[in-house]
Order: structure tokens, then sequence, then C-alpha cells
């Protein structure tokens, strides 16, 4: 066996363990894709005739192939999966914006809002404007909300 | 209060937002201007008109999404006709006038704006060719044949307004309403529309690299419903 199997095996195995014993995290869904992932890379590094049997009973010429083909498919996964996640978060941070806007609405007052100092003087001014009432909430969306201007 | 509802979208149009709300306050209906979470003075701006209904986006969504608030906050005022404005000073307020006639006369559901049946004077070439590419889209997209999709000027009576849930809170939402109006079978007629085009308005604008990003927004709905 060389350095290099050693190396990397010592590495898969803890990396194994660590996935094995992790606590509640975003990675807890796919903890026992993760894992067969890492003992197919533990039997390819360890035994590499195994992937090759492998991939010729797949019909694939060589290992290496199998595990680019593997790599290109499971790469195609995570990204559909992050921006199913984003495409989420984006439709709740939207909601949630919408419905400030709709709870902190300033009604127009019709036709009975005549002003000479075009300024509106009545009860309905000293209400809380849209997002006044909520200091704390107002910077985390800003922040969240960074990137490109939407028009 | 006027049966009549025009949602105007606004996103950093500070400089401009007062005189378009004020023309449309020669209508005598009811306006209601979504700052969409502007960095300038577009909410304060319209603060000091207080016959305008104002919501404020807490950070920038889109015009897709301050229109969808815009048009919920109307219906839930009882709003029974609802028009959509843009804030860039494109449109000519007397074209609101004859859409609102039009959509009580015609007995269609949508009254959609259309330059191309209209003046849209001072066209950039390259915008003009865009649009009509648009437009072949959008016959391929959706099976409407159209002259114009990407106008903001819309007429639409209170059941055809209940029924645009839109999810693009981005630009992709001119085609949005378009899907549904397809989907739903709703009613519409196309009415000539006079478009004024300004350095201003150029400059807030779609360009060629937003298109794009309208076909991946529609691509990637697909993908992910």
């Amino acid at each position: 066996m060389t350095l290099f199997q050693i190396l990397s095996l010592a590495g898969l195995t803890a990396l194994g363990v660590a996935i094995a014993v992790l606590p509640k995290g975003p990675w807890r869904g796919a903890r026992v894709f993760l894992l067969l992932m890492v003992a197919a890379a533990i039997c390819g590094i360890a035994k590499p005739i195994v992937l090759q049997r492998f991939a010729e009973q797949l019909g694939i010429g060589r290992g290496a192939d199998l595990v680019t083909y593997f790599n290109a498919a499971a790469l195609f996964l995570c990204l559909m999966r992050m921006l199913a996640r984003e495409t989420a978060f984006e439709r709740q941070i939207a909601s949630l914006t919408r419905q400030m806007a709709l709870r902190d609405a300033r009604p127009g007052l019709g036709d009975a809002a005549e002003d000479p100092r075009g300024e509106c003087s009545t009860p309905q001014d000293k209400r809380p404007l849209a997002g006044e009432g909520d200091q704390d909430i107002v910077p985390a969306l800003r922040a969240a909300g960074t990137g490109k201007p939407r028009r | 209060m006027s049966s009549v509802w025009i949602i105007v979208p606004s996103f950093n149009e500070g400089s401009i937002i007062g005189t378009v709300t004020a023309e449309l306050e020669t209508l005598a209906h009811e306006i209601v201007v979504v700052d969409d979470g502007s960095d300038d003075d577009t909410y304060e701006v319209v603060r000091r008109m207080p016959r305008v209904h104002l919501l404020r986006h807490a950070v920038n969504l889109g015009q897709g999404a301050a229109l969808r608030t815009g048009i919920e906050y109307a219906l839930q005022n009882g709003a029974q006709t609802i028009v959509t404005f843009d804030a860039d000073g494109q449109h000519d307020v007397t074209d609101v006038a004859t859409g609102i006639r039009l959509i009580a006369t015609s007995g269609v559901d949508v009254v959609l704006g259309s330059r191309f049946l209209g003046t849209a004077a001072a066209m950039p070439r390259g915008r003009r060719a865009l649009l009509k590419a648009a437009v072949a889209f959008t016959r391929l997209h959706t099976g409407l044949t159209l002259t114009d999709t990407h106008v903001g000027l819309r007429v639409l009576t209170r059941a055809a307004a209940m029924t645009l849930k839109l999810q693009h809170s981005r630009m992709a939402h001119a085609t949005e309403i378009l899907q549904i109006i397809a989907r739903r079978r709703l009613t519409f007629v196309e009415m000539p529309i006079s478009m004024r085009y300004t350095p201003y308005s150029l400059a807030k604008g779609q360009s060629a690299l937003d298109s794009w990003a309208i076909l991946l927004s529609l691509l990637r709905a697909r993908l992910l419903p």
C-alpha cells in the first residue's frame, strides 16, 4: 500500500466517523448518502480493482470514468438542492417583506386631504410608518437582501 | 373612495415619482405607491402626498413583488378595477382613463397597453428589436398573439386581479402575467398607448442582459416550481 493510499484512507475514515457522529445540522438529511460515498471512496482506494470490475459490469471501460460520471451526477444534484433552498429562502423573504408592507401601509386620505403646507397633518400621520416599528428587523432584512437591485 | 385603484411600483424614483403621482391625482382615483426598498428619497417624497396610499418593502424585491403587494392591498380595500402604472414617467395618464373606459364597456378581463399600436417616440432601435423578440417568444411560450408584451400599463377587473398571484418577484412577472392570462383563459384586449422615452427612462429600463435574466428566471421556475 502506498503512502497516498494510507493517508487517503486515514482521512476518509476520519471523515466517515465525523459524519456518523454529526449532531443535528444541514447535512443530517444526507448522512446515509454521504456515508455511502465515503465507503465507496475507501473501497476504490483500498481495492481499485473493485471499482474496475464494477465499471465493467455497467459497461463503462474504466473505474476512473465511473468515478467521473458519478461525481458529475452528484455535483448536479447538489446544485439543484442548493438552488431549491435558495428559491425557498427568497420566497420566504419576499412573503415576510410583503406582509410587513401591508401591515404598515399608510392609507391615503382621499379628497379630504387638503393641507396648505402639502404635509399630512391628520392623526393618521402620527401612525408608525412602514418599517418604523421594526427597527430590529429592518436592518437584518436589508442585510439579507443585499445584492444587485431588482427592478 | 373610488373603485379604481392605480398601482405604482417604485424603486429609486425619487426624482420623478412626485410628478408622476401628481399627474395621476388628476384622475381622482385611488393611488397606491409601493416603494420597493429604495435607497433614495422616493419614500419621503410620496410621504408628503397625503392622498396617496403608501407601502414600503423593507428590502428591494423587484417590480413583480411590488405589484403583488400593491394589488393585494387594493383588493383588501375593495378595488373593483386595478391599473398598473410604471413610475418612470413613460406612460401618459390619459391612457389610464381610456383603459378604464375600455374595460368597463368591452367586458374583457384585462386591457393591455401596446406601444406598437400607439406611439413610442424616440424608441431606440435596439430596444425595438428586443421587444419584438419578446413578442415572438411570448407567442411561442403562451400561445397569445400580442403586439407588445412588456408594457407596465394594464387594467384589470377585480376577478382577474385576484388570479394574479405572481411568483416572479423580478422582471419576469410581465411574462408570468401573460402566462396566467393564457392559462386561466382570461379575455383581453390591447389598447394603443403613448410611451415617452427619455434619457432617464432609458437608463432605468431593461437591457439585453435583463432579457437573459428573465429567460433564466422562467427556466428556473420550470425546474423548481
